[in-house]
C-alpha cells in the first residue's frame, strides 16, 4: 500500500525529514508516536503534499506509483486522507457544500456518477451518526467556531464519506476529552477494513487502547528510532520519550539498526 | 497632471463649446435651467478635471480622461426605466422638466451643489434628461425599480442624472445598471429618503470594455429613515464613485456596502462620506475589495460626527484580497469625532487567498482551481448573498470567474 523510502524534507529550508523508511501493507494500522518536533506532522505533509513542506530526497511509493510531485487534490482522489492536527476553519464556504463538492471530486475520479443532493444527504446523515455529530455543524460554515472536538469529528466525517484507501490521522487525538476521544475512534475503527490502511501520529499512547495498531514507530529529530508491536507503545508510555533519547545518546549506531530492521 | 497643463485647458475649451452646443439646441428650455448648465460649466472650467495634489484624488489619476475629447453619446443623458418597474412615481427627466419644471426644479434645489466636484459640475452643465423617482408617502413599490445607463461607446460621454425622493413611510427597491462600454459614464444621483422610508439601491457597474465610470451618489436621511446601498464594481480601465450621506433625521440608519473587482490594470476608487448630523443614528460600512494583475483598488470612507450626534454607532471595515504581485489598494478610513458618547470602529486589511484554506480543500480532492473559486466566493458572499435581488448578483459572479481565470495561477 504505502513505501517510503529514505524520504527526506524540509520546511521553510530547514531539514525536518532525515531518512524515513516505512512501509505499511493493506489493512495495516501503523502507529507513529514521537516527542514534539520530531518530524511527526511534517511526515503526515509530505504524504499529502502540503506545499509548506519539500521532499528533498528520498521516494512516496502508494500502490507502486511515487507521489512526490503529485497535487494534494490528486492524492486525495487517489485515495490519500489526511486528517488535520488544526482543522482549517473557512468562513464563507458552507460545511454541507464543501463535503458534497469534496465527495463528488472523489467520486467523479473514481469514474463514478456524482450523488445529488438528496442521496448526498441521506448519505451524510448515515455517517454523521457514526461520529455523533450534531445536524446543526451540516449548515455552518467549514469548522468555523466549531469546539475542538468538533473539528475532529468533522475531519473523521469526511474520512467516513470519502472512504480513503490510506487513512494519516495526525494527532487526532490531541485536545479530546476522554468521551469524545471514544466517539472519534469508534468513527475511526468503523473504516477498518482489510484493504484499508491506517497511520496514526499520536504524540499520546491513550489513542491505541482505542485503535489498536499493527505496528508502533518512534519518530525522533527525523528518523525512525525505533519500531515494535502495541507494547512499545504502552512502553514509552511508561519510560516517557526521554527514554528513548538517552538511550539514543549512548549507542547512536543502534537507531540506523533497527530503522534497518522494519523495512519491507 | 495639473490643471495649469495646457493639454487640460484645451480640453476644457472643448466641453465649453460642446455645452454651447448642447444648450443652443435647447433654447425653449426653461431660463432656471439654462442658468444652471452655464453656471455649472463655468464652475467646471474654474476647476479643470481634479488633479493628484487634490487629497481626494491622490491615488486616481484621471489623465486619461482629461486627456481626451469626449464627444456627446446620442442624447446622451438618457436612463432606460425597465417597463417592468411600473411604478407610477418612476419617469424620465426630460418628461418631469416638461411636464412639471418647477418641481423638478424645486427637487434640483435640495440636492447637495457640489461645486468642488469637477465631474459632477460637468453632468450639471448638461442637464437634461435621467430619471425621477418619487414614491408618494405611504407608497410601497413591491417590485425593484429597474433603471439602466445605456453603455457607452469609446470616445462618447454620457452624463445622465437621477433623483430619487421618498415620501414618508414609502418604500423602494433600486437596481441601477452602468452598462459600462468604452466610453466615459459621469452620473450624478441624489436620494432623499423622508421619515422612516426605507430605500435600497444596488449599483452594478459591470463592464467587459475598457470605459471610465464617475459617479456621484448623494442621500439625505430624515427621521428614522434607513437607507441601504450595494454598490458592485467590476471591469473597465477606471471606476470612481463618491457616495455621500447625511444622516439628517434623528434614528436615521444607513447601511453601505460595496464589492469591488479589479483586474489587469483597471482602477476602482470607491470614496464614501457618512455625516451623523443628529444623535442615535447609525451607519454600517462594509467595502470588499478583490484586486488580480496590476490592478488598483482605493477605499477612503470618511464618518464625521457632529458635536450634537450623541449615541452614534458607527462602524466601517474595508478587507481586500490581493490576488496579483502587482495588484495594490489604498485604503484610508477617516473618523472625526466631536461627540463624547458614541460607538465608532473601523478596520481595514490586505491579505492573499489563506495557503492553509486552500490545502485543506485540495487535500478533500478539490482541484485548485475550483478550491480558489470558493475561496473567493466565500469572501465575496457577505455582500452578494445580502443582495435583494439576482441579475446583480449573477453578474458578479461571472465577474468573479472572470478575475479568477485573470489572476491565474499567481496567487
Amino acid at each position: 500500500m504505502l513505501e517510503i523510502k529514505n524520504l527526506h524534507a524540509s520546511t521553510a529550508g530547514t531539514p525536518i525529514l532525515k531518512g524515513i523508511d516505512l512501509s505499511v501493507a493493506p489493512g495495516e494500522i501503523h502507529a507513529v508516536m514521537g516527542p514534539n518536533g520530531s518530524g511527526k506532522s511534517t511526515l503526515a505533509n509530505a504524504l499529502s503534499g502540503r506545499p509548506t513542506t519539500e521532499v528533498t530526497a528520498g521516494e512516496i511509493l502508494f500502490e507502486g506509483r511515487d507521489l512526490t510531485g503529485m497535487e494534494p487534490e490528486t492524492r486525495a482522489c487517489e485515495g490519500i486522507f489526511l486528517a488535520f492536527q488544526y482543522p482549517v476553519e473557512i468562513p464563507g464556504v458552507g460545511n454541507n457544500y464543501f463535503l458534497k463538492a469534496s465527495v463528488n471530486a472523489v467520486r467523479e475520479h473514481r469514474g463514478e456518477t456524482a450523488l445529488d443532493a438528496m442521496d448526498f444527504l441521506s448519505l451524510v446523515r448515515e455517517k454523521m451518526k457514526l461520529v455523533h455529530m450534531p445536524d446543526e455543524l451540516m449548515n455552518r460554515p467549514i469548522n468555523a467556531g466549531f469546539s475542538g472536538g468538533e473539528k475532529k469529528r468533522n475531519e473523521v466525517l469526511q474520512m467516513l464519506l470519502l472512504e480513503p484507501k490510506l487513512c494519516i490521522l495526525d494527532e487526532t487525538d490531541s485536545g479530546l476529552d476522554i468521551d469524545a476521544l471514544r466517539e472519534v475512534a469508534e468513527g475511526v475503527n468503523a473504516l477498518r477494513s482489510p484493504d484499508r490502511s491506517m497511520l496514526i501520529i499520536t504524540h499520546y499512547q491513550r489513542l491505541l487502547d482505542y485503535i489498536v495498531p499493527d505496528k508502533v514507530h518512534v519518530l525522533s529529530d527525523g528518523r525512525i528510532v525505533r519500531s515494535g508491536d502495541k507494547d512499545l507503545a504502552l512502553e514509552l508510555e511508561e519510560k516517557g520519550y526521554g527514554w528513548i533519547e538517552s538511550e539514543l545518546a549512548s549507542n547512536p549506531a543502534a537507531s540506523d539498526a533497527r530503522a534497518e530492521g522494519v523495512r519491507g | 497632471m495639473s490643471r495649469e497643463n495646457p493639454v487640460y485647458r484645451s480640453r476644457i475649451e472643448h466641453y465649453r463649446e460642446l455645452q454651447q452646443r448642447f444648450s443652443g439646441a435647447r433654447s425653449g428650455d426653461p431660463a432656471w435651467l439654462r442658468g444652471l448648465r452655464d453656471e455649472s460649466i463655468a464652475h467646471f472650467a474654474e476647476r479643470g478635471f481634479p488633479s493628484t495634489r487634490l487629497e481626494e484624488w491622490r491615488y486616481t489619476n484621471v489623465a486619461a480622461i482629461a486627456g481626451s475629447d469626449f464627444e456627446l453619446d446620442g442624447d446622451a443623458t438618457e436612463i432606460e426605466i425597465e417597463e417592468a418597474s411600473g411604478s407610477p412615481g418612476v419617469r424620465s427627466l426630460k418628461d418631469a422638466l416638461a411636464s412639471d419644471a418647477d418641481s423638478v426644479r424645486a427637487r434640483l434645489a435640495r440636492a447637495p451643489e457640489a461645486k468642488d466636484r469637477s465631474f459632477a459640475q460637468l453632468n450639471s452643465a448638461f442637464l437634461s434628461d435621467g430619471a425621477v423617482v418619487s414614491l408618494a408617502a405611504k407608497e410601497v413599490a413591491e417590485a425593484p425599480i429597474q433603471l439602466r445607463v445605456p453603455p457607452t461607446r469609446a470616445g462618447a460621454i454620457r452624463l445622465p442624472r437621477l433623483l430619487v425622493e421618498l415620501a414618508p413611510e414609502s418604500r423602494a427597491t433600486l437596481v441601477l445598471v452602468c452598462g459600462g462600454g468604452a466610453g466615459l459614464t459621469n452620473l450624478v444621483a441624489d436620494f432623499e429618503v423622508g421619515a422612516n422610508a426605507s430605500l435600497e439601491i444596488v449599483l452594478l457597474q459591470a463592464s467587459d470594455e475598457p470605459g471610465f465610470q464617475v459617479t456621484n451618489l448623494s442621500a439625505r436621511l430624515g427621521r428614522d429613515a434607513r437607507f441601504r446601498s450595494h454598490t458592485l464594481s467590476a471591469g473597465g480601465t477606471l471606476v470612481r464613485n463618491d457616495l455621500d450621506v447625511v444622516l439628517a433625521g434623528e434614528g436615521s440608519e444607513c447601511h453601505l456596502r460595496g464589492l469591488f473587482l479589479g483586474r489587469e490594470q483597471g482602477l476602482v476608487d470607491n470614496h464614501s462620506s457618512v455625516d451623523h448630523a443628529v444623535p442615535h443614528c447609525s451607519s454600517h460600512e462594509l467595502y470588499k475589495g478583490i484586486l488580480a494583475d496590476r490592478a488598483k483598488g482605493v477605499f477612503r470612507g470618511r464618518v464625521l460626527v457632529r458635536p450634537d450626534a450623541q449615541k452614534t454607532d458607527a462602524t466601517q471595515s474595508n478587507p481586500n484580497l490581493l490576488l496579483g504581485a502587482g495588484a495594490e489598494i489604498d485604503t484610508k478610513p477617516q473618523l472625526e469625532i466631536y461627540a463624547d458618547d458614541v460607538k465608532c470602529s473601523h478596520g481595514a486589511t490586505v491579505g492573499q487567498l489563506e495557503p492553509d484554506a486552500l490545502f485543506y480543500l485540495q487535500s478533500r480532492g478539490i482541484g485548485r482551481d475550483e478550491a480558489r473559486r470558493m475561496l473567493l466566493r466565500a469572501f465575496a458572499s457577505e455582500i452578494l448573498e445580502a443582495l435583494p435581488e439576482d441579475s446583480a448578483r449573477d453578474a458578479m459572479d461571472s465577474r468573479l470567474d472572470a478575475l479568477l481565470a485573470s489572476a491565474g495561477d499567481e496567487s
